[in-house]
C-alpha cells in the first residue's frame, strides 16, 4: 500500500502539470501522467512525483517524458473525431504522457500512486533527476530543449571508472564532428579538469575537408543566439587555445611544406624518416587493406619489416636514409628497388606469387604516401609532436585512404607505446577520430584495427581516452563500441537504428533519432538510465576560412604581402 | 414464389436485442394514452407528411438524459418477514451543443438503498469512498416497484437539469423520453421518444408515420394523461434499411400544450430540420439510428460517471458480510 503524499510532499503546488493516472499501469520504471486543463507536457521533458509510503517515507519519482499523446476520451469509433469536430457529439480531450524513470530517491522501488501530483523537475529536482548531484566533477555535454544545462560524469571519459566516447550518425545531418568537437571544449574551457588540465592532450584527427584547421580563429559567424546557448551551459565563447596544426608534407615538392588548401600559415608539415620506417616497424601500417591480413602476404610483409629493421641498425643513426648495401636509399620507391635489385626479395619471400603480390602492394603504397617517408630530412624536425600543444589536429584529409590508415595507425601506435612508457594514467590524452568504421571495422584484422582496439580496452588505464565518430556503429568492431562509456547518437537511418548496436536507446529514442536535427544529439551514459536529448550550439570557433574574422593574419593570403 | 417467410412480411428490429424491441405495440399498457385529437394542425384525412424548413431558431440545443442501475440486491428479514431491497445507482447528465461544439454539461449522480414494503435503512450506507446510498423506499417489494423508485429520483434529477438549462433564452431542450412535466419555463422542453407506442393513433395514420420520408413529420396531435396534455408528432431522423422495420429511424416528439399550437408547430419543424442530423450512423449505436449521437454520449458519460459496477457490487457485498460477522 501506497499512499498520495500531501502537495507539499511533491515541494509545493508550483510547476504542477498534472496527476499519475490510473487507467494505465503505474510502475516504479515507467507511468503515466494525465495533464491538468491548461497545461503543457512535453517530450524530454523532465518531471517529479512524491508519494508516501505507510511508514511516513517521502519517496520520489523522477523521470523524462518520452511519450505525449492526446486522444478523445470515451471516443469509439474513428468517426467520433469528426462528429465532435462538427458538434454533434461531446468528447473529452485526455492529455497524457508516459514518463520513463530516471531515478527514485530513496531508492524504494515502489509504484507512484493514481493521482500524485507531477511537477515539472527544476532547479536541483532536475539535477537530482539526472543525478548531476552525484557527480564530482560534470563536464557540461548540452543542453535540455527547455535551456537548462546537462552534463556527463567526467569519472566515465577520464578513465576513472570509465573512458571513451562513440558517436554514430548520418554524414551530414548528425554533426558528430562537431558534437565531438563541443565536448573536447567543454572539457578544456568549464573547468573539468581542475589540476589535470595544464597537462591534458587532445588530439584531432581531420579527416573530412580543413573544417578542423581553424579551431585556434573564433567563429566571426557565430549568432547571439548561440552566444546565449554557451552562456547557458557555463561556457566562454572562445577558439581553442593554445593549437598545434599538422599537415602532410606535400607531394612533389622537395622543399618539406604543408599540403592544405585553405590555410598555411601556422600549419606544420610532418613526415617519417626512412630510418624510422624500417627501426619502428612500420611497414605493416602501409598494408592495412582488410584482405592483407587474411592473405599469404601477411607472412611476407613480416619477413620484409625484419630485414628493414636490421638495415636501420646499419650506418649512422643520424642519417634519415638506409644503406642499401652501399647504395643510399632515400625514397619507399628506393627501398622497393633495392628489394627488387638485391635479391633479397626472393629470399625473403620464395613464393613467387606471394612475391608479385607483395610487390604489387608496396608499388601502390609507394605511389600513395611515398612522399610521407622520406630519407632526406633531419630525424625528428618533421614529427608530429602531439605532447607539445593542448590541442593537436593531425589533417590526413588530403592523402590516399592508405596513407590516411598509415598515419592513423602509426600515430595511435606511438601514443600507446609513449604511453605504456610513462606507466601512468595521466596526464590525459583525448583522440578524436572520424570514420571509425574504417579504422576498426566489424569484420576482418589489420595492424591498426589491433591498435585502435588496444586503446579501446587498455586506454582507459593509460589515460587515452577515444573520441570515436561513425556513421554507422554496426560496422564498427564491437569490443569498441562497447567499450565507449558516452554513446551518443545524432540523425539515424530508421534502418541502422534498429541494429542492437543501439540497444542502449529506448524505442522511443530510437524513432527519434530518425529525425534529429543538426545541433541535437542522443546522449546515454552509465549512470543515467534514459537516452537524453541534448541541444549544443554551434561552434565558437571557426569551421571554414569565411567563419575567421577578417583582419586575422592566419586568415589571409600568406602571399598577399608580396 | 412465396420466400423463405412464405406470405409473412419478416423485417428487422433495428436495435440490438438487449434493448428489446423499439415498437412496443401490441398490448396497450393500463393506463393506456389515447390521442385527444388528431386534427389540432390538419384535419386526420389529410394528413401528410409535412416536409421540414431550413432554419433552426434556438441558439442553443440541450439534451438531457439519465440512466439507472441495480448495483445489487438484497434480501431483507425483518420481523419474521422476508422482503427485498436493492441498492442502485442513477445519473442524470446533459450535453449542450452550441455555437458548433457539442459539450457535457452539468451531471447529477445519485444513490439509493430502496427497501420494499414500505421498509426503510436507518440511515445513509457508505460503501466506500465516494460511493454513498441515501435511504428510501418503495410500497412492494417487487424487483420492477424497486426500480420504479430507482426511476422516479432518476426523473426528479433531469426535470431539475432540464429545467435550469430551458431558462437559458432561446435554448430548446430535448429530455429523453416522454415529458414527465408540463409546467412552464422560459424556453420549450421536448419529449423525445425512441419507442413507439402505435396505440395513440388510428390505421391510417400509422400508415402514414410508416411512409414519412427522411427529414418529414407527421402533423400535430394532441395527447393527454391526466393533467399533462401537450402536442405530439413523429419525425423520421433517418432513412429505413432494406428488410428494416417500417418504424426503423422513427421517433415521437412531444411538447407542452402550454407552450401553444404555433409554436409547438414551430419546434417541430425546428426539431425535423435538426435532429436527422444528429442521427449516429448504424452500428455505432446499439439502438441506431434513433438514439441521437448527443443522448447516446450521455448515457456512456454517466454509466461510467456511475462507477464500475463489479466494484461497487463487491464493496457492498464486502461491507454487508462484515457487518454479519461483526453482528455473531
Amino acid at each position: 500500500m501506497f499512499e498520495r503524499a500531501s502537495p507539499d510532499g511533491a515541494g509545493g503546488t508550483a510547476g504542477r502539470v498534472g496527476v499519475v493516472l490510473g487507467s494505465q499501469d503505474a510502475t516504479p520504471l515507467e507511468f503515466w501522467v494525465g495533464a491538468e486543463e491548461g497545461q503543457t507536457v512535453e517530450l524530454d521533458d523532465l518531471v517529479v512525483c512524491a508519494a508516501r509510503a505507510p511508514d511516513g517515507e517521502t519517496v520520489r519519482f523522477y523521470g523524462v517524458v518520452d511519450v505525449v499523446r492526446k486522444r478523445y476520451e470515451g471516443a469509439q469509433f474513428d468517426g467520433d473525431a469528426f462528429r465532435v469536430e462538427a458538434g454533434m457529439l461531446p468528447a473529452e480531450v485526455s492529455y497524457a504522457a508516459h514518463v520513463h524513470v530516471t531515478r527514485i530517491d530513496p531508492e524504494r522501488f515502489l509504484p507512484p500512486h493514481p493521482g500524485a501530483p507531477v511537477r515539472i523537475a527544476a532547479g536541483p529536482d532536475l539535477e537530482h533527476a539526472l543525478y548531476f548531484d552525484r557527480m564530482p566533477a560534470r563536464l557540461p555535454i548540452g543542453l535540455t530543449r527547455g535551456g537548462d544545462p546537462l552534463y556527463a560524469n567526467l569519472e566515465f571519459l577520464d578513465g576513472t571508472r570509465g573512458a571513451h566516447a562513440s558517436i554514430s550518425g548520418v554524414s551530414g545531418v548528425a554533426t558528430k564532428t562537431t558534437y565531438a568537437m563541443f565536448l573536447l571544449y567543454a572539457l578544456f574551457h568549464s573547468g573539468v579538469l581542475a589540476a589535470d588540465a595544464a597537462n591534458t592532450r587532445a588530439v584531432v584527427i581531420n579527416v573530412k575537408g580543413e573544417d578542423l584547421l581553424w579551431l585556434d580563429h573564433p567563429n566571426a559567424k557565430l549568432s547571439a543566439t548561440d552566444r546565449a546557448l554557451y552562456e547557458a551551459i557555463g561556457l566562454p565563447v572562445a577558439p581553442f587555445q593554445d593549437v598545434g596544426i599538422y599537415a602532410p608534407a606535400r607531394p612533389g615538392s622537395a622543399a618539406v611544406v604543408p599540403h592544405t588548401g585553405s590555410r598555411h600559415v601556422g600549419v606544420r608539415p610532418y613526415l617519417w624518416t626512412l630510418r624510422e620506417f624500417a627501426r619502428d616497424r612500420l611497414l605493416p601500417f602501409c598494408f592495412a587493406e582488410a584482405d592483407d591480413a587474411r592473405s599469404q602476404i601477411g607472412y611476407a610483409v613480416e619477413r620484409v619489416t625484419g630485414y628493414l629493421a636490421d638495415l636501420a641498425q646499419r650506418g649512422s643513426a643520424d642519417d634519415p636514409g638506409l644503406d642499401g648495401g652501399g647504395r643510399p636509399l632515400r625514397t619507399l620507391d628506393d627501398v622497393a628497388q633495392h628489394l627488387e635489385q638485391s635479391g633479397q626479395l626472393g629470399e625473403l619471400i620464395s613464393s613467387p606469387p606471394t612475391r608479385e603480390a607483395f610487390l604489387r602492394r608496396l608499388h601502390a603504397a609507394c605511389a600513395r604516401m611515398g612522399h610521407l617517408v622520406r630519407g632526406t630530412e633531419a630525424p625528428d624536425r618533421w614529427a608530429i609532436r602531439w605532447d607539445r600543444h593542448r590541442v593537436t589536429v593531425v589533417d590526413i584529409h588530403t592523402l590516399h585512404s592508405v596513407g590516411q590508415m598509415f598515419v592513423v595507425g602509426v600515430l595511435l601506435k606511438r601514443m600507446m607505446a609513449h604511453k605504456e612508457q610513462q606507466g601512468s594514467a595521466r596526464p590525459l590524452v583525448f583522440v578524436v577520430l572520424d570514420e571509425l568504421n574504417k579504422y576498426a571495422p566489424r569484420e576482418g584484422w589489420s595492424p591498426i584495427k589491433d591498435v585502435v582496439l588496444d586503446i579501446a580496452e587498455r586506454g582507459r588505464s593509460l589515460g587515452i581516452s577515444l573520441f570515436g565518430a561513425q556513421q554507422t556503429a554496426s560496422e564498427v568492431a564491437p569490443r569498441v563500441q562497447a567499450n565507449a562509456a558516452l554513446k551518443v547518437v545524432g540523425r539515424l537511418d530508421a534502418a541502422e537504428a534498429e541494429h542492437s548496436e543501439y540497444g542502449f536507446l529506448t524505442p522511443v529514442a530510437r524513432r527519434r533519432a530518425a529525425f534529429l536535427q543538426p545541433g541535437a544529439m542522443i546522449v546515454t551514459q552509465p549512470e543515467i538510465p534514459s537516452p537524453l536529448l541534448v541541444r549544443f550550439p554551434f561552434p565558437a570557433w571557426a569551421t571554414r576560412v569565411s567563419e575567421v574574422p577578417a583582419g586575422t593574419a592566419a586568415g589571409r593570403d600568406p602571399f598577399a604581402r608580396f | 414464389m412465396t420466400g423463405l417467410f412464405g406470405p409473412l412480411q419478416v423485417t428487422i428490429e433495428p436495435w440490438a436485442a438487449e434493448y428489446g424491441p423499439q415498437w412496443r405495440g401490441g398490448a396497450p399498457p393500463e393506463e393506456a394514452e389515447v390521442p385527444e385529437a388528431l386534427d389540432v394542425e390538419v384535419p386526420l384525412a389529410r394528413w401528410a407528411p409535412i416536409a421540414a424548413g431550413a432554419a433552426i431558431p434556438w441558439s442553443a440545443v440541450a439534451f438531457v438524459d439519465g440512466v439507472r442501475r441495480i448495483d445489487a440486491f438484497v434480501a431483507i428479514s425483518a420481523d419474521d418477514r422476508m422482503t427485498r431491497g436493492a441498492f442502485g445507482t442513477y445519473a442524470a447528465g446533459t450535453v449542450v451543443l452550441r455555437g458548433g461544439a457539442a459539450t457535457f454539461g452539468p451531471a447529477v449522480i445519485g444513490r439509493a438503498a430502496v427497501c420494499g414494503d414500505g421498509l426503510s435503512l436507518p440511515g445513509p450506507v457508505t460503501v466506500m469512498r465516494a460511493v454513498t446510498y441515501e435511504p428510501a423506499s418503495a410500497p412492494s417489494a417487487d424487483p420492477p416497484a424497486l426500480v420504479h423508485s430507482l426511476e422516479t429520483r432518476m426523473r426528479v434529477a433531469e426535470e431539475r437539469l432540464a429545467r435550469e438549462l430551458a431558462d437559458a433564452p432561446g435554448a430548446l431542450v430535448l429530455a429523453d423520453g416522454p415529458l414527465a412535466f408540463v409546467e412552464r419555463s422560459k424556453g420549450a422542453t421536448v419529449g423525445y421518444v425512441k419507442s413507439i407506442e402505435e396505440w395513440h393513433l388510428p390505421a391510417e395514420a400509422v400508415r402514414l408515420v410508416h411512409s414519412l420520408p427522411p427529414g418529414a413529420r407527421s402533423p400535430l396531435a394532441v395527447l393527454q394523461s391526466g393533467r399533462r396534455i401537450r402536442y405530439t408528432w413523429f419525425l423520421r431522423v433517418a432513412p429505413p434499411w432494406p428488410g428494416d422495420a417500417p418504424f426503423a429511424g422513427i421517433v415521437r416528439l412531444e411538447v407542452s400544450q402550454a407552450v401553444g399550437l404555433d409554436a409547438a408547430r414551430r419546434l417541430a419543424d425546428g426539431c425535423a430540420v435538426f435532429l436527422p442530423r444528429l442521427a449516429p450512423p448504424r452500428g455505432t449505436d446499439p439502438r441506431a439510428p434513433s438514439n441521437l449521437l448527443p443522448i447516446g454520449a450521455i448515457e456512456r458519460h454517466l454509466r461510467h460517471r456511475m462507477g464500475d459496477p463489479r466494484l461497487i457490487h463487491r464493496g457492498i457485498q464486502t461491507l454487508i458480510v462484515r457487518e454479519a460477522v461483526h453482528r455473531v
